[in-house]
């Protein structure tokens, strides 16, 4: 299923967010654990990825680091600052006060307790 | 250490990071911002059409070359990542996207990464760029707008001020007989010369020429003076119509564009006279440029007149003196009342030149007058000194009321902007360029060349025509007040254009063009007026005192007993308020005088160096010049100082 480009919008930097918070990734990694994660709702292609990690990056919620991985290629790999817990902290409470409100109208089925 | 002197380190730090290394490298990047990347996607070994791809990608983005070269890198690992995991290329390209918006995307992205100097840069450029840009457009609006602007020439001051010459009848115009007089002279001239025994290497200009151009006095040991001499006195028929001429209303010559030479026959000169303008006002050019060539032949006239005059003095013939000065006040009278400032000037030059005259004819034949002609001559005076006082400054505003409207539009209710023809007017008049103030021929012609690329901006800075003409009416509402104070007007008018008209020839921009250019010296004008009474007050005293020794065998001890029956009142001293003019006399005669610069009465005393000093320059020096040390002199009017 593809979601509209203004919901990724608002979704796809929180989703990025939530899975560097785990830990530290790379581009493709992104890309790959964004479509399984979600059943290939979230899945997004080079074009939207890497202009939203450059993004993030200047708001300085996410830093980046070339590093050579053991295959000995190069990778750039990105992890979450200080301020980008808390952005994702705002993000999930808000996130969570969108589903609740969007279940209370009967949008979203199921419960999020 | 590994065999690594330290300083050899710092010594290639220094070199590697060194201004001129950087800048060079800098620029060089800035030539060829995608080689980086471009030679890094190529040595990525990655398929052609990915890379190519990419390259695409990250040439579209135009960003820094390590910007580039950052997500070049990201985007191979990205690639080669896809590869591994088994994507086909057809997916990796799908994956890309299209190239335009991913582009479009990244570097906008990149360049909200970028450090905040950067940021502040790039914005800084693109100010600087815009405003250059809308600077431009606005350059080119103004100039298309100046360059498309023309004048609407509507009135025909010319044909205005040739009118009542042109209704006139030809007994009232003295020109036709002043040109056949003229035509006359030159020819006795031109043979005189052919059979002169003049001295032609001398550097005495008499005795080169005997003419009475150079001068109207002929020194006795030259070769030429007693045909000279007969010359002239078989001329007086001639001079006799020259002084009825004069007694008429106007010289009658007609203001034109247009002349002619009128060739004398034997002769090397012509005389040159205007012919009757033609075509309308737009096909003329402007009232300033109008040939007034009668003023000099009028000067001509007057120099004869003296010139047989001492003539007259030698021979101790008074009538024949008498009618000479009289001619000479009419004539200026007559070129007194011509258009313009510069006829005023004239006249003002032809009347001074009379009074130093008559002081001539007292100086050399203290006797020689009679009662008759002292008192014909001190009427003849009174009448010029109220014609001298009068200034027709109609004349000069339509002289002003014609640049305008040859140089500025015209919105029909009195506005307007300059036009190109205001510029080129200016620049045929001034010789200058209507330009930046500080730009002069001197000035290397780059600069010159570029800066009358900004002709248009110069224009656009001029002041409007409806402005122009209020400054200039506030002019010569001053120089009429100046005029009507008398001599301390001088001072006032001088400050006042100290502080308000001086003012507008600053600054680089020409804003108070034409207005500043061709406005004439008025106070050249107030002095030359104030010095003209003051001499006519002077010499009606001396008539009058002449007057009264005719009849009591002795001159006046004081001017008290001239008044009320030789002279109406004293005149005043030009250089004390409230003060009268100063005589004396004693066996050698009278002396009369004014207080001179410092206003101090020094019993007829003349510095040496302001001795030979006119009444004109002395009264500059009292209310012009800010002086620390006055001169302690006085203005000696009688005797004169003979050349």
């Amino acid at each position: 299923m593809k979601i509209e480009r203004e919901l990724m919008r608002g979704a796809g930097p929180t989703a990025v967010l939530q899975l560097l918070s785990a830990r530290e990734m790379y581009g493709y990694e992104l890309v790959e654990a964004l479509s399984a994660r979600t059943d290939g709702v979230l899945a997004m292609g080079q074009s939207t990825l890497y202009p939203m990690l450059y993004n993030l990056e200047a708001k300085g919620f996410i830093e980046a680091e070339w590093r050579t991985a053991d295959s000995g290629r190069e990778r750039k790999y990105y992890h979450l600052t200080g301020s980008g817990r808390k952005k994702l902290a705002a993000d999930q409470e808000s996130w969570t006060a969108l589903a609740q409100s969007l279940i209370a109208l009967g949008i979203v089925r199921g419960g999020v307790a | 250490m590994n065999g690594h002197r330290p300083f050899d380190s710092v010594w290639r730090w220094s070199v590697q990071f060194s201004p001129i290394v950087l800048t060079l490298r800098a620029v060089g990047e800035r030539a060829r911002p995608h080689r980086k990347a471009a030679a890094t996607i190529e040595a990525s070994g990655l398929p052609t059409a990915i890379g190519n791809h990419i390259s695409h990608i990250i040439r579209r983005t135009r960003l820094y070359t390590s910007e580039r070269q950052d997500i070049a890198r990201e985007f191979i690992a990205h690639a080669w990542d896809a590869h591994d995991a088994g994507r086909s290329e057809p997916e990796v390209l799908v994956s890309l996207g299209d190239p335009k918006p991913i582009a479009a995307l990244l570097k906008r992205a990149a360049m909200r990464k970028r450090p905040l100097i950067c940021q502040v840069r790039t914005w800084t450029i693109r100010a600087a760029l815009v405003t250059l840009g809308a600077g431009a457009l606005l350059y080119a609006g103004l100039t298309v707008r100046f360059y498309t602007s023309s004048p609407t020439i509507r009135t025909n001051y010319l044909a205005r001020l040739n009118a009542p010459i042109l209704a006139a009848p030809e007994s009232d115009r003295a020109w036709p007989v002043y040109e056949e007089a003229l035509v006359e002279w030159y020819k006795i001239e031109a043979y005189m010369l052919s059979v002169s025994a003049m001295d032609r290497d001398s550097e005495d200009l008499n005795r080169r020429y005997a003419g009475v151009e150079s001068f109207p006095i002929i020194l006795k040991e030259h070769p030429d003076r007693a045909d000279t001499i007969g010359a002239m006195k078989a001329y007086r028929p001639t001079l006799d119509r020259i002084a009825e001429a004069a007694k008429r209303p106007m010289v009658g010559m007609l203001l034109s564009p247009n002349t002619r030479d009128i060739q004398i026959p034997g002769a090397s000169r012509t005389l040159t006279v205007t012919t009757p303008p033609t075509g309308e006002a737009a096909d003329q050019p402007s009232l300033v440029e109008t040939i007034i060539p009668h003023f000099m032949h009028t000067r001509h006239i007057a120099r004869m007149l003296a010139f047989d005059c001492n003539i007259a003095i030698e021979e101790r013939d008074a009538q024949r003196a008498y009618q000479d000065l009289i001619a000479m006040l009419n004539l200026g009278d007559q070129i007194g009342s011509e258009p313009f400032l510069m006829g005023k000037l004239v006249g003002i030059a032809i009347h001074s030149f009379t009074v130093n005259q008559i002081y001539r004819v007292y100086a050399l034949a203290p006797a020689l007058l009679s009662r008759e002609h002292t008192i014909g001559l001190a009427r003849q005076l009174a009448t010029s000194s109220a014609n001298g006082s009068a200034l027709d400054l109609d004349q000069e505003r339509a002289m002003f009321l014609d640049v305008l409207q040859r140089s500025f539009t015209d919105d029909g209710r009195g506005g307007g902007r300059l036009t190109p023809a205001g510029v080129r007017l200016v620049q045929t008049l001034t010789e200058a360029p209507l330009d930046f103030g500080f730009i002069t021929d001197e000035a290397p012609w780059i600069l010159r060349s570029t800066l009358s690329a900004a002709t248009p901006l110069a224009g656009a800075s001029v002041v409007g025509r409806r402005k122009q003409l209020r400054k200039y009416d506030e002019l010569l509402a001053e120089v009429q007040r100046a005029l009507d104070e008398g001599p301390r007007g001088i001072e006032t008018f001088h400050n006042w254009s100290r502080s308000n008209f001086k003012p507008l020839r600053s600054g680089m921009l020409p804003r108070w063009s034409p207005l500043i250019e061709l406005t004439p010296s008025y106070n050249k004008l107030l002095i030359a007026t104030m010095r003209l009474r003051s001499e006519f007050d002077a010499t009606l005293v001396l008539l009058a005192a002449d007057t009264y020794r005719i009849e009591h065998d002795a001159w006046p001890e004081s001017l008290e007993q001239l008044v009320p029956d030789y002279l109406s009142t004293i005149p005043d001293d030009p250089f004390l308020q409230g003060a009268q003019i100063l005589y004396r006399a004693d066996a050698s005669g009278p002396t009369i005088w004014f207080r001179g610069p410092d206003a101090d009465d020094d019993n007829a005393y003349e510095s040496d160096d302001l001795k030979k000093s006119s009444v004109g320059h002395l009264l500059r020096l009292r209310y012009e010049q800010d002086l620390d040390d006055i001169p302690h002199t006085d203005a000696v009017i009688f005797p004169p100082h003979l050349d």
